[in-house]
């Protein structure tokens, strides 16, 4: 596997894990 | 060699993580139902979110069956594994485009776990996946006959998504009606394009506008279902694509024989 793809997929988990740190920090799940 | 072996232990590991989260995810829901109220959340027990929830479900459907292909001869279904990534693009999309309010945990978390199975996927390179694939010039034409109403519909939801907020767009649905056009455009391309396991992205990209369009006409008065005319397109449409994929896969079935001189 090419080291682009660890590259980028590393950076794409990351900013959605930081995506959901602010939305659980935000107050949980606000749903419906 | 046992490097090998344990990118595949991990692989098959992070396959059944994102099922297993999925189904975590599903049976939540279903508590939401069999018990009001379950962790504040009420998804598919109120009518005028129930095209929202459905689209939602669906987008999520077509994650686990992706994922659910990787299960058993990953390296020929590299479209399947491609298909499943598809969501978690366009509702990234959708989000990008809209407000924070598309971003929720359970595509997120999906997303990462797609992701990561796609970077120790045994077929390696995602850019060589596509390498040798044959385009389905009928298919295509029936991709490019839907993307004008799939991007207008796609758009129409971007707006509302922005104008917020309202009850829907605060929880993020108009982003999910978005991310499920792009997603139909996507699958729908991906199986066109025919790479190895490009069956079971034809039969999704079909059944994604038939279940939209069925749940439309059930839930007339929903927010965001299709009006009955769009709503019998779609189911149209759906169809179409299925039955065009597997009447030219016999057909190429039938030219490999006769070049075979079978």
């Amino acid at each position: 596997m090419p080291a682009w793809v660890y590259a980028f997929g590393i950076a794409v988990i990351l900013i959605a894990l930081v995506f959901v740190g602010l939305h659980l920090a935000g107050g949980g799940i606000p749903q419906h | 060699m046992a490097t090998v072996s344990l990118r595949r232990v991990f692989f098959s590991a992070v396959v059944v993580l994102t099922l297993a989260l999925a189904a975590l995810f599903a049976s939540m829901v279903l508590l939401m139902n069999v018990q009001p109220g379950f962790m504040g959340m009420s998804h598919f027990s109120e009518e005028h979110h129930r095209t929202h929830d459905v689209t939602f479900s669906l987008l999520n459907a077509t994650v686990v069956a992706g994922m659910l292909a990787q299960l058993r001869r990953p390296a020929r279904n590299v479209a399947g594994q491609t298909m499943a990534l598809i969501p978690f693009a366009a509702l990234l999309l959708a989000a990008a485009l809209t407000n924070g309010w598309v971003l929720s945990p359970p595509w997120l978390i999906l997303g990462v776990t797609t992701v990561l199975a796609t970077m120790f996927h045994p077929a390696g390179d995602p850019l060589r996946w596509f390498r040798g694939a044959r385009v389905d010039p009928v298919m295509a034409a029936l991709v490019a006959a839907a993307a004008t109403p799939l991007l207008a519909f796609a758009w129409t939801n971007v707006l509302l998504q922005r104008a917020g907020p309202s009850d829907h767009a605060l929880a993020g649905h108009y982003g999910y009606m978005a991310a499920f056009s792009f997603s139909v455009l996507a699958v729908s391309l991906v199986a066109s394009v025919r790479p190895e396991g490009w069956r079971l992205p034809a039969w999704v990209a079909g059944a994604l506008p038939v279940a939209l369009g069925l749940a439309s006409l059930v839930y007339p008065t929903s927010d965001s279902s299709l009006e009955p005319f769009w709503a019998i397109a779609a189911i149209s449409w759906g169809v179409a694509f299925v039955a065009v994929a597997e009447l030219g896969r016999r057909g190429g079935m039938r030219h490999a024989l006769e070049a075979g001189g079978v």
